[in-house]
């Protein structure tokens, strides 16, 4: 189903629910706590240091999202609301807690999805710009080992906070490209280029994995 | 000369589009342009296959795992408190 | 109208994942931008996949580069040559830049080096030779050694054999495109819609 019609059933499944909310529905809340509580976690994580401030946060951010339940416009869904919430809490945690800017953090504003020197120079007399060599095709079955998918999830904590921050909502979460812009005021076109360069970067990372343990 | 016509794109400059082409964000010629290059270029045809493979296994990353007791308890307190202000 | 569509093994179209129903109309989403995409004959050469259908379209039609966009397609027949007929159409791809390579060579002096290319029969030997006489400056000889190479990608090897007649500019290049074009229609009896 195309994005913007998945949004527009979450936009008014989520009346429904803000409704239950405000009309003091325990169910409901536990059911969205349940939901949404261990992905919230992971996003802060990205954020701040530890295990136990991404807790913090995303407690704090559900006492915010109950104190602000009542103003929920609906103008986007609950769920960027919600996250966009925890981004902002988290960050202001992450400042207080003087998290160190990573040096990765620092990247040149042309970064690259695939290194120049991967391709063909500019010298080649016929395929100038083409793959020097073929990437190797990833066996299927094994991108679903553990092992892999603990690399997958690794790769994605190491990148800068931006990428980080978009390939988690948008590849994991599942977010749609609007709530994402939504939870993190971000343009349409920042947003893309966040998730380019980040599934970029996941991609050497697995590709490196498969190229290291070839036999 | 490294390209038969001067709209061919070069691999450098496809992998660069495949966010764009997967987020259907590529106007007809583009993506037009970004198909055909794919039907001449196995390599780049591997890298995108990579790309979506790769976008699979993350959503399997998704955490489901409800919170512990006690958070749910604490969330509770604040739910029932919010309600009665 | 009439035109023609690849798709990949069980009739799948190769961009979209979506799987065509074997005589069943499928509709494009009426979104803009987005429609049933297929060939003109002349655009045959530029899509290869495993699958080639005849197939008719109707609803809105638009000419674009490349290809023709419908509001609606469905699939007529299966043309029985393709695949099978694969290797035998780069191979001629190969023939015929080999024979670029040959004109090449001769028109730069090289008469040895063209004779030693033409007489070549065995495939293996000839990439070889081609190899070694694009290291010597040869960029069509180059050429040649990548059109056997990749001879087992229709797609590929068609695009190697283009950009060999390239060398020689756009209406040669043009030329090579048509021959691959009439190749096709020769041997898989593709009529003009």
């Amino acid at each position: 189903m195309p994005a913007p019609e998945r949004e527009a059933i979450e936009v008014a499944q989520d009346s429904a629910l803000v409704e239950a909310l405000r009309a003091g529905d325990e169910r409901a809340f536990l059911d969205l706590v349940g939901r949404l509580h261990g992905g919230l976690v992971r996003f802060a994580l990205g954020f701040v240091r530890t295990q136990t401030a991404a807790e913090d946060v995303v407690q704090d951010a559900w006492a915010a999202v109950l104190q602000g339940i009542d103003r929920f416009e609906g103008r986007c869904t609950l769920r960027s609301w919600i996250l966009g919430i925890v981004a902002n809490l988290a960050r202001t945690r992450a400042v207080g807690d003087r998290r160190s800017v990573p040096l990765s953090a620092l990247q040149p504003d042309d970064e690259r999805a695939v290194e120049a020197s991967e391709f063909l120079p500019d010298t080649h007399s016929r395929w100038a710009g083409h793959w020097a060599r073929w990437p190797e095709p990833w066996p299927d079955q094994c991108l679903l080992s553990r092992e892999t998918m603990q690399h997958v999830r690794e790769a994605i904590d190491r990148l800068p906070q931006g990428q980080r921050a978009v390939i988690q909502l948008r590849d994991v979460e599942g977010c749609t490209a609007e709530e994402v812009c939504e939870a993190l005021g971000l343009s349409e076109v920042n947003q893309r280029v966040l998730l380019h360069r980040a599934r970029s970067r996941v991609r050497k990372e697995i590709a490196r994995h498969f190229q290291g343990s070839k036999p | 000369m490294s390209r038969a016509l001067p709209e061919d794109l070069d691999c450098i400059v496809a992998v660069e589009q495949v966010t764009d082409y997967i987020e259907g964000a590529m106007p007809l010629q583009a993506r037009t342009r970004f198909e055909q290059h794919l039907c001449y270029c196995p390599a780049c045809m591997i890298y995108l296959r990579q790309i979506k493979a790769q976008i699979g296994v993350s959503a399997l990353l998704a955490e489901h795992k409800p919170p512990p007791e006690e958070v749910t308890r604490k969330l509770l307190q604040f739910f029932r408190a919010s309600r009665r202000g | 109208m009439i035109a023609w569509k690849f798709l990949a093994p069980g009739r799948i179209a190769p961009f979209t994942g979506v799987q065509w129903s074997a005589s069943e109309w499928l509709e494009a989403r009426s979104l803009p931008g987005t429609g049933i995409h297929a060939c003109a004959l002349e655009d045959v050469p530029y899509w290869f996949d495993e699958e080639l259908w005849r197939v008719e379209l109707s609803g809105s039609i638009s000419r674009e580069e490349r290809q023709i966009v419908a509001g609606r397609g469905r699939l007529l027949a299966r043309v029985e040559g393709w695949p099978s007929a694969a290797a035998e159409f780069t191979r001629a791809c190969v023939e015929r830049t080999r024979s670029r390579a040959v004109d090449a060579l001769q028109a730069a002096g090289r008469i040895e080096d063209a004779d030693a290319l033409r007489e070549e029969r065995n495939l293996d030997r000839l990439q070889k030779a081609a190899a070694a006489l694009a290291e010597d400056g040869s960029v069509v000889s180059g050429y040649l050694f990548d059109a056997i190479r990749r001879r087992q990608c229709p797609g590929l090897c068609a695009y190697v054999a283009a950009n060999a007649a390239a060398v020689g500019g756009l209406r040669a290049h043009d030329r090579e495109r048509a021959a691959q074009v009439a190749w096709l229609f020769d041997r898989l009896g593709l009529e003009k819609a």
